[in-house]
């Protein structure tokens, strides 16, 4: 049972005439097991609507549940119960702490997931589960004692996701987590989240502005345009039955291998006199 | 660039000059803390009667003070004192500094802003004026000033500190931190302050330095150590007032004030040098083996263009080497391509596979310490580039009007392509009167033209606006109209849409696309985005490791022709709208930094 629910959730900036809704009254559902593809343009709110979720700001109006507890705005056993909600980011090179080794960073979250359990781990079991998480993320466990620097972006991806399982998760918001990497290891981390997420049973929220990764990737995907929820269905039937025109739009925009993006010329472009 | 012959960046800064004084001078220092008393301390303190006021002499190097007490052994002795207030003074400041810089991190947002605003409004006093401020409520003595100088350090350090935990704590790492609950007081212990400890230090050396001088300054004004006790700012006060009839007395301890300060800011540069703080000026590069001269006349012509004879482009062996620690490495290594007039050409490839810098080299924007080397770049039937030089009889000022003027260059990012604190309009313009030859209001005009050519709505107004006004697509448009200032017979566009959303995407390439239509300008779109290079594109070159492997009609490309097999991997790890979702996605393996 990990069931994450946004329940009319707005977050806004700012006060008085500075204020700005980044998410407006957005319900959306991921259930256990399922991956939710949120796509939408840069500003239209799918990335703070992630943060909303972990707390790293809080909604305005609205609220966050996991498994029907309200997460959103809490404290003691449900804040603690949120951290069963992680995160991982855009941004390969900020990701890790470049002052720890990738076996502490690991460590810190197998401890904050034993803190939250109630139980101690010693140092040769905390060793033990952090091989075992970065083998599990195909990274050899002697690894474990080397700096985020020397570890290649998609290797710091994979680092990212081992950290936010050594939190035993039941929901991972993946935040654009491949938009900075090359296209061949790309491929690898999906594979490899997939596998996971196939493994644990997890509930993934995939935010990503690539259509192509989303519908490969997830079960249900929804559009985001201007802090608004505008569409949301299982994916297949949303990308090739769109029923918003925005939708469409993205659609249509996608450029495809082998489709040549113009016909010969638009012919609205007239090269005024000058130097010509 | 990491450019150094020695793998260690301390052994490197402490090998330049500026590390060598430094090392030579805390040494000096260290001693005379240690030794300094020991040994004159007994000349320094026996008043000689018989000798009052001596000028310099054979028996007093720096004559002796009113008392008859030796001055150089005075200078030396006091040395311990002078040296370990300041630094017990820097260490308290600098240690509250951290301390009170750190609480807004901590504290909620509401107290946190307090406190920040407290410490703004202290700095908002002159330094030397706080401080004496407080030596006298400290009260007069060593002691208070040691304390007058550390709290006035305080709200310097709680600044800085305060700054450089902003720009750390919104980073990802320290969000990931929070997530997992991990308390705030050790996410700055463990997450924040071990990565500003580096620009901290360096400061710290700084500061030190500031406080020998204002400890000085304090005694030299009475406030600060008192007779019989002294320091060199004590010392001053006493020798000033003889200044005319035994200059010596108050020259002495003022030569090592100012020595000793700058020992504490030669280390301070060393240290942030060493840390990468403040990365020096000194390269030692690798011994750079030059390639062999090249036959004059007609260079061998080798490449299965479809771009025969007139070609805008032709480049042949470029090759583009990167010092590192262990010698020379090429990031590209020997490539040839041409690009016809009016044709567009696309180079695919991963980051790090020499795409972007084959272009900057072509476009002569490679900046020392790189070597770009070719057997020949002819551009626009001009050759710029023969072995590691212009060709004799083309002039620097050639080559940089006619890349000036035909060569047009699109970059990824727009805000960080256009300046940001000048005009848009300004920008476009300035390609206009530096080789255009027009009045700045003519270029003005011309540039309002060009944005209107490239779409920009209502290009009067948005002329007069700045970058970060208008919308990202909107400044990659205003970067296009800057190269149609010229008359370009070829635009580079570096990866000119990644940053963009899809809709914005297709409105930047329709602009470069009807741009290549109606001027006839060739393109070479560089893209890691296979659809939207075979999008646009009638040829593509695909990079891997700093070669091109594989030259390919996009048509061929297309149907699946393609002969190498990194371009078929490449082609099949791209996620499309037709993927096969049952499938893993293929994948292709990193290759080893």
């Amino acid at each position: 049972m990990n069931h994450l629910e946004f329940r009319n959730v707005s977050v806004a900036f700012g006060h008085g005439p500075r204020r700005f809704v980044a998410v407006d009254d957005v319900s959306l559902s991921v259930p256990a097991g399922k991956i939710v593809g949120l796509v939408g343009e840069s500003g239209s709110g799918k990335s703070t609507l992630a943060r909303a979720a972990v707390g790293l700001c809080e909604p305005s109006a609205g609220s966050v549940l996991l498994d029907g507890v309200q997460v959103s705005h809490a404290r003691g056993a449900n804040a603690r119960l949120r951290q069963r909600i992680q995160m991982i980011f855009q941004d390969p090179s900020s990701c890790l702490n470049p002052k720890l080794t990738i076996g502490q960073s690991v460590a810190e979250a197998l401890d904050a997931a034993a803190k939250r359990a109630g139980t101690r781990t010693g140092r040769a079991q905390r060793a033990a589960e952090t091989a075992r998480l970065l083998e599990s993320v195909q990274l050899p466990a002697a690894r474990a004692a080397d700096l985020p620097a020397a570890l290649s972006g998609g290797q710091r991806q994979r680092v990212a996701l081992a950290r936010a399982l050594a939190a035993a998760p039941g929901v991972i918001l993946a935040d654009e987590i491949t938009s900075a990497l090359d296209v061949s290891v790309q491929g690898s981390v999906l594979n490899l989240l997939r596998h996971i997420q196939r493994e644990l049973g997890l509930g993934i929220l995939f935010v990503s502005h690539n259509l192509a990764v989303v519908r490969y990737l997830c079960d249900e995907v929804a559009v985001m345009q201007s802090g608004r929820l505008v569409e949301h269905g299982e994916t297949m039937t949303v990308l090739d039955h769109p029923r918003q025109d925005y939708t469409k739009t993205l659609l249509q925009a996608v450029p495809r291998i082998g489709e040549p993006l113009f016909a010969p010329a638009t012919g609205m472009i007239q090269i005024s006199e000058g130097a010509r | 660039m990491a450019a150094r012959s020695t793998g260690s960046p301390w052994r490197t800064a402490l090998l330049a000059p500026t590390g060598l004084a430094a090392a030579a001078g805390l040494a000096v220092l260290v001693l005379l803390v240690i030794f300094g008393p020991v040994i004159w301390g007994a000349d320094a303190t026996t008043a000689d009667p018989l000798s009052l006021s001596q000028p310099p002499g054979a028996v007093h190097l720096f004559g002796t003070d009113a008392g008859g007490r030796d001055v150089l052994a005075r200078t030396m002795t006091a040395a311990r004192l002078s040296v370990l207030m300041a630094l017990a003074a820097s260490v308290f400041g600098v240690l509250c500094g951290v301390v009170v810089g750190s609480l807004p991190s901590v504290m909620p947002p509401r107290l946190g802003r307090a406190v920040v605003s407290i410490f703004n409004f202290a700095i908002a006093f002159p330094g030397l004026l706080l401080t004496i401020f407080l030596s006298v409520i400290f009260g007069q003595g060593a002691t208070g000033a040691l304390f007058a100088i550390g709290v006035s350090i305080i709200p310097v350090y709680a600044r800085l500190t305060h700054t450089l935990s902003s720009s750390v704590g919104g980073r990802d790492f320290v969000a990931a931190a929070r997530i997992l609950g991990v308390g705030k007081v050790r996410v700055v212990a463990r997450h924040i302050l071990p990565n500003i400890a580096g620009p901290l230090i360096v400061n710290a050396s700084v500061t030190a330095g500031g406080a020998l001088i204002a400890f000085a300054s304090l005694s030299f004004l009475g406030l600060g150590v008192q007779p019989p006790e002294f320091d060199w700012g004590r010392m001053l006060n006493e020798g000033l007032s003889k200044i005319f009839v035994n200059p010596a007395t108050a020259l002495a301890p003022g030569i090592a004030v100012v020595l000793a300060g700058i020992v504490f800011t030669l280390a301070g540069e060393t240290l942030a040098r060493a840390t990468g703080v403040n990365p020096g000026l000194t390269h030692r590069l690798p011994r750079w083996i030059p390639r062999p001269a090249l036959p004059a006349g007609n260079v061998l012509d080798d490449v299965s263009g479809n771009a025969s004879g007139d070609a805008v482009l032709r480049v042949r062996n470029l090759r583009v080497a990167v010092p590192h620690a262990d010698g020379w490495r090429e990031p590209v290594k020997g490539v040839s391509f041409d690009v016809g007039r009016g044709e567009v050409v696309g180079i695919v490839g991963e980051s790090g596979s020499g795409k972007s810098l084959s272009c900057l080299s072509v476009a002569g924007l490679t900046d020392f310490p790189l070597k770009v080397t070719a057997d020949t770049i002819v551009f626009d039937g001009v050759e710029t580039l023969r072995g590691e030089h212009r060709p004799a009889g083309v002039s620097a000022r050639a080559v940089e009007r006619l890349l000036g003027t035909r060569m047009a260059m699109v970059f990824q990012d727009p805000m960080s392509s256009l300046n940001p604190s000048l005009r848009v309009g300004g920008q476009v313009a300035e390609a206009g009167f530096i080789h255009g030859g027009l009045t700045r209001r003519q270029a003005w005009a011309k540039a309002v033209r060009r944005l209107a050519d490239v779409k920009i709505p209502d290009p009067a107004r948005r002329a007069r606006q700045h970058p970060h006004e208008l919308s990202g697509g909107m400044r990659q448009r205003a970067m296009i109209a800057m190269g149609l200032m010229g008359n370009p017979a070829l635009i580079i566009a570096d990866e000119p849409t990644t940053a963009l959303d899809v809709t914005v995407q297709r409105e930047v390439l329709s602009v470069l696309h009807d741009v290549q239509v109606d001027s006839a300008a060739a393109i070479l779109l560089i893209s890691h985005d296979i659809a939207v290079v075979t999008g646009l594109c009638s040829r593509v070159l695909v990079m891997y490791q700093g070669e091109i492997v594989e030259e390919i009609a996009t048509a061929d490309l297309v149907a699946g022709r393609a002969r190498h097999p990194y371009t078929r991997a490449l082609l099949a790890a791209v996620p499309t709208m037709d993927t096969d979702r049952s499938q893993p996605m293929a994948t292709i393996a990193e290759v080893p930094a």
